[in-house]
């Protein structure tokens, strides 16, 4: 019989056959090894469990995690860069016109 | 077959499991923070598979392995994932091994079981000794003790013959 915390670590939430196809649909990867599914399956829920722990620390009362808070640190850590057109910062609707704006401006220059 | 765009979604059910254990107890997260979530790592899942690709291509080489995983965590700016997920790869593969054995055994042990009872089959008694060790399982000494209280049986009885028959020989005295 297993014990409880390496029978926690060997368990897998994540379907492998979904974490498959997501990497199959990229154009790129060629042969995928059996092993290298269960790997990145089991990566992304660490990422999972990192990024929300870090949006918490983030937050304002330690109890209430929001959109913004995720927002906050995609845009402003290095690495969660590609994540930066999935969750995007929200904005205002004034902030937009202003965007806009200004974008008109940036192009009127050249 | 083209897949379908929602395929490529991880399951908001099993996402939002993951996101509930990572956080202690009360903590509230919204609904779009969790949808945001949900969005994040299926993009992760993408991202680590293009990054382990380039160490492989970058190798001349054709077949994505667990290492080439473990090393695009590093390139994507992970490394400390890389530790965690070296535990689970040993885990997993002992636990991988593991079932080969457990299948292994089990085969090993039906084979010995019906071998042994073959034998039974062809010598009516034999030593007793000898053949639990063979047969793993429990059920072949059961099956033995009944045998072992026939082979017994007649050594009790045949006292009890006796006066029968002294009884019979006496009943018989009796008549005459």
């Amino acid at each position: 019989m297993a014990s409880d915390p390496e029978k926690k670590q060997r368990e897998l939430m994540l379907p492998v056959s979904r974490i498959r196809m997501i990497m199959k649909s990229s154009p790129e990867t060629e042969s995928i090894g059996q092993e290298s599914v269960p790997l990145i399956a089991k990566a992304t829920e660490l990422f999972i469990q990192h990024l929300i722990r870090k949006a918490l620390l983030r937050s304002k009362d330690g109890q209430h995690v929001t959109y913004g808070d995720l927002a906050n640190i995609v845009q402003g850590i290095e690495r969660y860069e590609f994540l930066q057109d999935i969750v995007p910062s929200k904005i205002t609707y004034q902030q937009y016109l202003e965007m806009m704006a200004k974008s008109e401006v940036d192009e009127d220059i050249p | 077959m083209a897949e379908q765009p929602e395929d490529l979604n991880l399951p908001a059910s099993v996402v939002n499991k993951i996101i509930k254990e990572s956080l202690p107890d009360g903590v509230i997260v919204s609904k779009d923070a969790k949808i945001a979530v949900g969005r994040a790592a299926s993009v992760f899942v993408l991202y680590a598979a293009t990054s382990a690709n380039q160490v492989v291509t970058s190798q001349k080489r054709k077949t994505m392995t667990g290492q080439d995983v473990l090393k695009a965590m590093d390139t994507m700016g992970f490394p400390e994932f890389i530790n965690p997920l070296k535990e689970y790869f040993e885990v997993f593969k002992k636990g991988k091994e593991r079932k080969k054995e457990d299948a292994a055994r089990k085969k090993r042990a039906k084979e010995l079981e019906k071998e042994s009872q073959e034998t039974e089959e062809r010598a009516f008694s034999p030593p007793l000794e000898a053949s639990p060790k063979s047969s793993p399982k429990k059920s072949s000494p059961i099956k033995k003790s009944p045998r072992k209280s026939v082979q017994n049986s007649p050594k009790k009885r045949s006292p009890s013959k006796s006066p029968s028959k002294a009884s019979a020989t006496a009943s018989a005295m009796e008549t005459d």
